[in-house]
């Protein structure tokens, strides 16, 4: 029997980030192509302290289009919402500051919603069973468990009480590796995580070259021995679904596109400094559209961008985004700038090459294993390098021999041939 | 029959870290031949456990171990002397009791001793019980804690003179190793017998207290550590295990036990800051302070007992401890002191350094445990204390 845990899909609240992609299109691609009387969706019940079973059939094949809030999982979102809120209102400034009010008003409203959902949840009945975990069975980890810990207390559990294999899809060391670009408060949970993953799996799947070779490297720095890591390549198309004619951006209205959270990590600061410099040598650039939630530490950039007047008009930043929009702003850019510092994959890449666009992106971590040379690369570090990059792709004949030869050569990967590379080893 | 007053700068009334025990077990064999009284000169911030007969310093005298902690047995020697209300009382016990031995249990009592000895007159016998050479060891603990050197100077030349001075003056020295022996006849005793540290006899436990809080921590395998706060105790801990033990399969832990969980709680506090420190908090777990009949059990169903000892004189009471369980053992060869006969005895896993004691303690658990031969069944039976101070009591009845 094979478990997959749906866990952090089934709570997920917001918009899909690029680890909820993966996760919904591989297990998506379990539903449809394995045996469902040798498969089941399971989900971790803190209440009942193990497995119960995940209604895939919504949670998979009733995709919600609402527009996300943030990015952020739903516990640690809501808790700094509420942090932030309460930060601002301190009782002396109520009185002379009509944002603080508003920030004070808001506070007791999401204060009085998390009541809310906590005495739902509290005096709502509990229908969930717990399922009996079969002996010598398997689980598959397809998403970070490291929003709640106490999913690999049960697994360590289950491995010794029942034997079980455990397989688990790595994408990344960053925040071992780069806890600065993170909220303080995730890299104990995500180290604790990284670890017990190492130590409990019998089989990791890395989203790339970087991820395994990184993975590999922080087993050896804490004496782990290295589980099995294979390298999977993960599926480049956001949606399968028909694109609507974009509102705002015609298809002769020139832009360049950034897709990714909008968080420090992401480096859209580089893209800010380009333009800059540009500005101050007298270049005009396209416009340039950024499409992201807003994520981690990035509060300052937001502002920076949106205030400053000399770049405002040409960057604007999107959040809430969904799919189908997102695949018509694909199809109508003249190109795409990915300047992220680090990456366990970089997902807008491949979707950026999976609609036949160039993507300038950052050489560090596994950005150069995505498509070598079709694209080409920039210091994450280096806007005047980012900025010589977009003015060659501004030429007109570089960009058509560039987006030719992405059509001759690229080859698109699907998520089913994403599931077959894991369901092998199963 | 003969009277013993035995003077030390700790009471045992519920002997915890090694040197309680040692002392308990000296006085307890006593009591099998000559009349005993027991008396200490202590810190009450340092011992909760104490008896009517053992003497608190004075608020004054505290002063001074607030502000140097790791000499407190300096001060409690010294306060025997210094300190007006321990001074009375010590005369009144020693003019009360009249002892014909008077067992001067490591050289500190001595620094105040001597002169209320010479004060009251007393021309009797003294033994000397040695638990190290103490003047190295104090070195190393006052320069491992920071104390700068020409701090710590003097106060080892201190010691040192004291330790030899009482050497010398003693009618017996009774030492813990060969090595100590060897030391105190160098510096002048008249007479050295070697007492090793032992082991009480282990009771055996049936109960399943600690079993069920570590199944509660999810804790099926453990490795043991069992440790006083005595600091060679920790930064042997800290020097042969460190904090790289991704080694350990999922289901195991180290388990450290004893008064060495204060210090490692008191640094669990601190802020975690590297990757290392998060996997050493995962896979370490701290028992506390155990009743005996707890440690027992701990002991019993440790997979591995570990010895990480590297500097500190005397003989190791848990390496005797761990000969008795009959464990898989992971020890330095430093923690073998006086039981260098252990090494080759089976299920024992001798390491040096950090990557060779981690790398055997992966050995030891997939390691098979293996039956003892007879004769190596009754030799681990040598060191309970009943056969480790034979010799010594001998001695003492002789003088």
């Amino acid at each position: 029997m094979i478990y997959i845990d749906l866990t952090d899909l089934s709570e997920w609240t917001g918009g899909h980030g690029g680890t909820q992609r993966v996760v919904y299109n591989i297990a998506r691609n379990f539903a449809e192509e394995s045996d469902l009387n040798q498969l089941a969706f399971v989900k971790y019940s803190d209440a009942l302290e193990g497995y119960v079973e995940a209604d895939y059939q919504n949670i998979l094949f009733k995709k919600d289009e609402s527009i996300p809030e943030d990015t952020m999982s739903p516990h640690v979102g809501r808790k700094m919402k509420v942090k932030n809120l309460v930060r601002k209102s301190s009782p002396d400034i109520l009185k002379q500051n009509r944002l603080a009010r508003s920030s004070y008003h808001k506070t007791i409203k999401v204060l009085k919603n998390v009541k809310s959902v906590y005495e739902q949840k509290k005096y709502q009945p509990n229908i969930e069973e717990k399922i009996e975990i079969e002996h010598g069975s398997k689980i598959l980890l397809l998403g970070k468990p490291w929003d709640n810990l106490n999913i690999q207390k049960n697994i360590i559990k289950l491995k010794k009480e029942k034997n079980i294999r455990v397989y688990q899809v790595v994408y990344d060391q960053i925040i071992t590796l780069y806890p600065h670009l993170h909220h303080p408060s995730l890299f104990v949970p995500y180290t604790k995580s990284m670890i017990n993953t190492c130590l409990t799996a019998d089989h990791l799947f890395a989203i790339s070259e970087s991820t395994k070779e990184d993975t590999k490297k922080f087993c050896n720095e804490l004496n782990i021995k290295c589980p099995p890591i294979s390298v999977i390549r993960l599926g480049d198309n956001p949606v399968e679904q028909e694109a609507p004619t974009h509102q705002k951006y015609k298809s002769n209205q020139k832009y360049i596109l950034s897709v990714g959270t909008f968080e420090i990590r992401k480096n859209y600061n580089l893209l800010y400094l380009a333009y800059k410099l540009a500005k101050e040598r007298g270049i005009d650039l396209p416009d340039l559209i950024i499409v992201g939630e807003k994520g981690w530490l990035s509060n300052d950039i937001y502002d920076v961008i949106s205030h400053d007047n000399e770049v405002n008009t040409k960057i604007t930043i999107k959040h809430g985004i969904p799919d189908n929009e997102l695949v018509s702003l694909y199809r109508g850019c003249q190109f795409t700038v990915y300047p992220s510092m680090y990456e366990g994959w970089g997902l807008p890449i491949a979707e950026s090459l999976n609609y036949g666009k160039v993507c300038l992106s950052s050489h560090t971590s596994s950005m150069k294993e995505i498509a070598g040379d079709l694209n080409e690369y920039f210091s994450p570090y280096n806007p005047e390098q980012c900025l010589n990059l977009i003015l060659k792709y501004c030429d007109l004949d570089n960009l058509r021999n560039a987006e030719n030869a992405i059509k001759a050569s690229y080859q698109r990967t699907s998520w089913k041939s994403t599931y077959e590379q894991i369901k092998i080893y199963l | 029959m003969k009277k013993i007053l035995v003077v030390g700068t700790y009471p045992i009334c519920n002997p915890q870290h090694g040197g309680q025990k040692r002392l308990s077990a000296i006085c307890d064999e006593y009591k099998n031949s000559f009349q005993v009284e027991y008396m200490s000169v202590f810190f009450k911030g340092f011992y909760k456990d104490f008896c009517q007969d053992d003497i608190e310093i004075s608020k004054t005298t505290e002063s001074a171990i607030h502000s140097s902690p790791l000499t407190g047995d300096v001060v409690c020697g010294k306060a025997i002397e210094l300190d007006a209300k321990v001074r009375r009382k010590v005369i009144r016990r020693i003019k009360n009791f009249k002892p014909d031995i008077i067992h001067i249990e490591q050289p500190y009592p001595y620094f105040g001793l001597k002169a209320v000895l010479k004060e009251v007159g007393y021309n009797k016998k003294i033994v000397f019980g040695s638990q190290n050479i103490e003047g190295p060891m104090k070195r190393e603990i006052l320069l491992d804690f920071g104390v700068k050197k020409a701090q710590v100077d003097p106060i080892v030349h201190e010691i040192n003179r004291l330790e030899k001075e009482l050497t010398i003056e003693s009618d017996l020295v009774i030492a813990c190793t060969k090595e100590d022996c060897a030391e105190h006849r160098a510096m002048g005793a008249k007479e050295v017998v070697l007492a090793s540290n032992g082991i009480e006899k282990p009771l055996l436990v049936e109960k399943n207290t600690m079993q069920r809080k570590l199944n509660k921590h999810n804790i099926s395998k453990y490795v043991l550590f069992v440790g006083s706060a005595h600091p060679p105790n920790w930064t042997g801990f800290e020097d042969m295990v460190g904090q790289r033990i991704g080694y350990l399969p999922y289901d195991t832990k180290i388990v450290l036990a004893g008064s060495i969980c204060d210090y490692f709680e008191s640094k669990k506090k601190q802020e975690i800051k590297t990757i290392e420190s998060i996997l050493f908090w995962e896979k370490v777990f701290l028992a506390g302070r155990l009743s005996e009949e707890d440690l027992v059990e701990l002991i019993q169903n440790a997979e591995v007992i570990i010895l990480p000892i590297t500097e500190g004189g005397g003989s190791n009471l848990k390496t005797a401890e761990a000969i008795v369980a009959n464990k898989k053992v992971v020890a330095t060869h430093h923690a073998l002191r006086s039981f260098e006969w252990f090494e080759k005895f089976p299920n024992v896993f001798i390491a040096n350094s950090q990557e060779e004691f981690n790398a055997k303690i992966g050995e030891a658990l997939n390691a098979k445990w293996l039956e003892r031969s007879k004769t190596q069944t009754k030799k681990a039976q040598s060191v309970l204390w009943q056969s480790q101070l034979a010799e010594m009591l001998k001695k003492v009845d002789e003088l």
